[in-house]
């Protein structure tokens, strides 16, 4: 009973960050139907900027975070506008350039930081009972907690504001948002950024906890893929719950089955899904 | 300077031409009708003044301003709105959203929020769509989907809407409140219409003036009950008399 709520406890904590980074990745994929193949690079970046601006330039660990956020964002936005722009149309060459773009930032990363893994401070210290059965680390429960406000902000972003309501017009009809006056190019150019953003929101909130190098940054991308296509391409809210999902069934096939087997969980989701309902949990039809 | 202006515009899609020189004006405040057969080139005239896809010759002049080469969202905020002949609301949003989308469009993200609320009430209860506002589009019916791409289109404050086929598909009874809505339109809210339609007898009460395409070309231009009479326009739509 003890273990099976404690391997819960970690499924939920990767779950709400699967479906944290994943909710990146399906942003952008429903609005501008581009794959951003450097999804985990953003992640792996973030994690490093949050690290050095706590390490080596002193600021406040949650100010690092916080910047580091920043950062990636104006970087997502410099990545839609130079790269990006040209391929509108051509889903197949934005695909290929995200993909050059993920090898590139791989190797500059080992070029610049190193082989090592490197972490930013922990948030909290110590940690707090659970349930009266186990002591679980502060840590991995702030990790919880920001993961979950983040989510419902970015929730409440799409479907309240004025920004989310023109996302989500160009996510239904492209062609009528631009004819009732929207700025195509300003709403794609503002949701890759965005997108590239909760990449790293998950990679300032998980990497005190797994340390970043430059190539966990494939395990990121995939995961973030398989939780898309889980839950519907498109669809926020699946992949929420497409996130919960993997993360509980990873942790628990782990504990029960074998720990070898982590991936093998992910991808027999990815072909199930693929083989019984192609469409995920709440796919579009057409898709 | 002219309201409209469209001078001598060709579209060609491969080696069919679409519109093959058209030019006409039209005056602000005027309901002018764009009728003619099937495959004139109608809907394409559209597609070019909207925007949509860019001409191959010719120019678009709007309120002096060039919009040959505009973008269709560049070329709303100038003022011209549209509506298809196949209502397009944004399906999964509801009626409010719907029309707050078009405010946004036109004005961008800066503005007051109460201002805006009332003015997305003032325009769904224009069209009789007030009882709906929270309702998801895709769960009205046919006419209702066209009156919420009305309202839409006015929330972008339009100076011209170009209406496509707006009666198809209703029923007489919808047909005379329709007419009714599109006389209110220019007379509430001071703006011109550019109107295709095939239901002629309805067009004919509201139009000052025709339009008629064939075959990509301006066939002949004027008032409505002369133009109807027109030998060139009786041949077009029901082919050569023989004498």
């Amino acid at each position: 009973m003890q273990d099976l709520l404690l391997y819960c406890t970690n499924g939920l904590l990767l779950g709400v960050i699967y479906a944290l980074s994943a909710l990146g990745v399906s942003l952008i994929v429903g609005i501008m139907n581009v794959i951003n193949f450097s999804h985990g690079e953003l992640y792996v970046l973030a994690g490093y900027f949050s690290a050095l601006f706590a390490r080596a330039l002193g600021l406040p660990v949650l100010a690092g975070a916080g910047l580091a956020v920043a950062v990636v964002f104006l970087f997502g936005l410099l990545v839609e506008r130079t790269l990006i722009r040209n391929t509108y149309g051509n889903d197949m060459a934005s695909l290929i350039i995200t993909f050059v773009l993920s090898i590139v930032l791989q190797n500059a990363y080992l070029l610049i930081f190193g082989p090592y893994p490197q972490k930013p401070p922990n948030w909290v210290d110590g940690s707090t009972r659970l349930f009266g059965l186990f002591y679980y680390g502060n840590q991995r429960l702030a990790a919880l907690g920001a993961g979950a406000v983040v989510i419902a902000v970015l929730f409440l972003v799409v479907k309240k504001t004025w920004f989310g309501k023109t996302v989500r017009a160009v996510a239904q009809d492209r062609e009528m948002a631009a004819m009732v006056g929207v700025n195509p190019d300003g709403v794609n150019m503002l949701s890759f950024a965005l997108g590239c953003a909760l990449a790293a929101a998950a990679g300032v909130i998980l990497a005190p906890i797994f340390p970043v190098t430059p190539t966990v940054s494939v395990g990121v991308s995939l995961t973030a893929f398989i939780v898309v296509v889980l839950g519907g391409m498109g669809s926020l809210g699946g992949c929420v719950i497409g996130g919960l999902i993997l993360g509980l069934v990873q942790n628990l096939g782990s504990a029960y089955v074998s720990s070898g087997y982590k991936h093998f969980f992910g991808f027999f989701i990815l072909l199930l899904v693929l083989t019984v309902r192609p469409t995920g949990l709440f796919g579009r039809k057409q898709l | 300077m002219a309201f409209l202006e469209v001078q001598n515009v060709v579209k060609r899609f491969g080696g069919l031409v679409a519109v093959a020189g058209v030019s006409f004006e039209i005056e602000p405040g005027r309901i002018v009708g764009l009728i003619g057969p099937n495959g004139a080139g109608k809907t394409t005239l559209f597609n070019l003044i909207a925007g949509t896809f860019p001409c191959d010759e010719g120019a678009i002049r709007f309120c002096g301003e060039d919009l040959t080469r505009s973008r269709p969202y560049h070329v709303c905020r100038k003022g011209i709105a549209r509506t298809f002949q196949i209502a397009r609301p944004f399906h999964e949003m509801t009626c409010y959203e719907n029309v707050v989308v078009g405010l946004i469009g036109r004005d961008g993200f800066r503005g007051e929020t109460e201002a805006r609320r009332r003015r997305v009430e003032e325009l769904l209860e224009f069209v009789g769509l007030k009882d709906f506002m929270h309702t998801e589009a895709r769960h009205l019916n046919l006419i209702q989907k066209k009156l919420l791409e009305i309202a839409r289109a006015l929330a972008t404050r339009p100076k011209l809407v170009l209406l496509d086929e707006v009666l198809g598909g209703l029923n007489t009874g919808e047909i005379l409140k329709a007419l009714d809505l599109i006389r209110a339109i220019r007379d509430r809210f001071g703006v011109t219409i550019l109107w295709i339609e095939h239901v002629m007898g309805a067009l004919m009460q509201v139009v000052e003036r025709l339009l008629v395409l064939d075959r990509g070309r301006l066939l002949c231009e004027g008032e409505p009950a002369a133009v109807v009479k027109d030998p060139r326009v009786i041949e077009a739509y029901l082919g050569e008399a023989d004498d």
